[in-house]
């Protein structure tokens, strides 16, 4: 005879449990918790049975968060989706991990989440000693070097242009300075997008050395954003006087994963992550294809400053400061002086669609200010795809290309049959498999397309 | 393949082997050196670079390297890889000077590789062709299966 445990004897069971356990209901509200939960949160487990646990909750008496509201699950164990999460109760206890598991009903919606809590793996005895192992203040003096070093690259003043767009860029930054929300830059890659992030991170920081981390969003897949952004809502190592928050920059956010979405979501919901959000995109977020809810979510939380970047081909009137305040960069950085570039190079310049933006223009210059021979860089110094782009511009557009799409559609089949073949080194069966098709229709299409012979006696009609 | 470079700046080459495994066909160079990989960039500016840190002594050559990497090499893209007690500390800074991606295990590897494949596929994009591929050449390009010589054939995996 099996023996079922009785709702008593499991609660018992949990109440003696070492690690804090406690249960969520559909309403978020908290409906158990056992007395090692209470011990960690610090609370009567009266006083935390029946509470709302929302991550906006009022302040307390103290101005501090409640309780409560730090063992709220993130948004989307609600959605379903089972989720841990760090949190820290008080620094004495370090950080801990809270696993959430959703309990769904008949109708598969969320009645409950059970939550388990254990020590996270950053534990602070493993941090200090590693912090300290790393000789802290010499890695802090290193970083403060490296960041003054690169501060006067960023200065407001370095954001060249004298058009409308730049001017409005310029005010924009000095605004996303003054305060703490996410920014999303938006512009074309090579426009400056990173320039302009850091111009705000420096200005922002002021005088203080804080940390600015750059995050590939394009190059990084969903597991490992997801364990980089995990491991970027732990503490920052900003600096024994530092007051200021960090900046975490999202470059290309508009090609993150839709799998890391949801993590980086739930971290700038709860505010885990110790650092402020500026990202990047080719397009602003809301203007992305698809309707997935967290995208929208997620461009939302993002887009609270959007700055536009124009591509350099809609503001040719900053070209020619733009290409002396790089010129200048190069004679600083450089023996060779030059003074400037004569009206016929600036005129190519002008003239020339920068698909490469800023970058290009700035490989641009450095060729031509190695080549250059006179004080004034000519035409002829700048790069030979300048003066070719500016003759094609010369003569007439060639004519759209045209296809005939029966017969296309035809070549396009023919070449997925040789290949599907080839790769199934002439086994038909197996080509027909690798096509979806049945071997039959295959032959027929062979036959349609004379790749086989109609008396071939392999060939079987359907 | 010429553009798919990786090079592994580690102690005793265990990692160089360990990479060569998971981005083959691109080629792996070793350096053993900070002058041996900065050699190697300046030969391969575009590479996927490696840098090994393996304990806290080497924490500030590892960020003057990834600081010159991301200066001095704007196409090249380098990761750090650590010792697994040093990572918590080490990340931070390591990513600030430069790292796009800071891993500690063999584990992490394969994913990784695929960062890698990125950056490559990504410097492709920027190739300037002196003729844009026509419409028929960029769908030929889209299509499963590579091209149709046979030379990737699978008969014996399928059956």
């Amino acid at each position: 005879m099996s023996h079922r445990p009785r709702a008593p004897d499991l609660i018992r069971l949990f109440d003696q449990a070492v690690d804090p356990v406690y249960v969520v209901d559909g309403r978020w509200r908290i409906v158990y918790l056992n007395e090692a939960c209470a011990r960690w949160v610090g609370r009567e487990r009266s006083a935390l049975v029946g509470a709302e646990c929302r991550y906006h909750s009022q302040l307390d008496e103290q101005g501090e968060v409640p309780p409560a509201a730090r063992l709220c699950p993130p948004p989307q164990v609600f959605g379903g989706e089972y989720a841990t999460v760090r949190v820290s109760m008080d620094a004495a206890q370090g950080n801990r991990e809270i696993s959430f598991l959703p309990l769904l009903n008949d109708d598969g919606d969320v009645s409950a989440v059970w939550a388990t809590v254990a020590a996270a793996h950053d534990a602070p005895a493993t941090s200090s000693a590693a912090v300290s192992a790393l000789d802290a203040a010499a890695l802090h003096a290193r970083l403060a070097e490296f960041r003054r070093s690169l501060a006067p690259r960023y200065r407001l003043e370095r954001l060249v242009g004298d058009s409308p767009a730049m001017r409005r860029v310029r005010s924009q930054v000095v605004a996303a300075a003054q305060c703490s929300a996410n920014v999303l830059i938006v512009g074309p890659p090579g426009s400056g997008r990173g320039h302009v992030a850091r111009t705000i991170h420096f200005a922002a920081a002021g005088s203080e050395s804080v940390p600015f981390v750059p995050l590939a969003c394009a190059l990084l897949g969903a597991e490992l954003l997801q364990t980089t952004i995990r491991a970027l809502a732990r503490p920052v190592i900003a600096g024994p006087s530092s007051t200021k928050r960090g900046t975490l920059l999202l470059n290309d956010v508009d090609l993150l994963p839709a799998e890391a979405r949801a993590e980086l979501l739930g971290f700038l919901r709860t505010g885990e992550l110790p650092l402020r959000v500026i990202a990047t995109a080719r397009q602003p977020l809301a203007d992305l294809p698809g309707d997935d809810v967290r995208q929208l979510e997620l461009a939302g939380e993002l887009s609270t400053l959007v700055i536009e970047l124009l591509p350099l081909a809609q503001r040719r009137e900053d070209l020619p400061l733009l290409a002396q305040s790089l010129l200048e960069e190069r004679n600083a950085e450089s023996g060779k002086q030059l003074a400037g570039f004569t009206a016929e190079a600036l005129e190519r310049l002008a003239h020339y669609s920068w698909p490469g933006e800023h970058r290009e223009l700035r490989e641009t210059v450095a060729h031509a200010h190695a080549q250059a021979s006179t004080p004034w860089i000519a035409p002829d110094d700048l790069p030979r795809r300048l003066s070719l782009a500016a003759d094609a511009a010369r003569h007439p557009r060639p004519s759209e290309e045209q296809i005939d799409l029966e017969k296309f559609l035809g070549e396009i089949e023919r070449e997925l049959i040789e290949r599907a073949l080839a790769r199934a080194r002439g086994n038909k069966t197996l080509a027909a498999k690798l096509l979806g098709m049945t071997r039959p229709r295959l032959y027929r299409r062979l036959v349609q397309l004379g790749l086989a012979e109609p008396e071939d006696p392999e060939v079987v009609f359907e | 393949m010429t553009r798919r470079i990786c090079i592994v700046y580690d102690c005793d080459g265990d990692w160089a082997a360990a990479w060569r495994a998971v981005v083959e066909p691109a080629t792996v160079v070793e350096a053993h050196s900070a002058g041996e990989c900065r050699q190697a960039l300046a030969e391969h500016p575009a590479a996927w670079v490696a840098i090994e840190v393996p304990g806290a002594a080497d924490m500030t050559a590892a960020l003057d390297l990834l600081a010159e990497v991301e200066r001095g090499f704007p196409q090249a893209a380098a990761i750090a890889i650590v010792a697994p007690a040093l990572r918590d500390a080490a990340e931070l800074p390591l990513r600030e000077c430069g790292a796009r991606h800071v891993m500690s295990s063999r584990y992490e590897l394969l994913a990784v590789a695929t960062a890698a494949r990125r950056h490559w596929a990504r410097l492709g994009d920027n190739l300037v062709s002196d003729s844009p591929p026509s419409l028929r050449e960029q769908i030929l390009d889209r299509l499963p299966w590579g091209d149709s010589s046979g030379k990737n054939a699978v008969a014996d995996d399928l059956s």
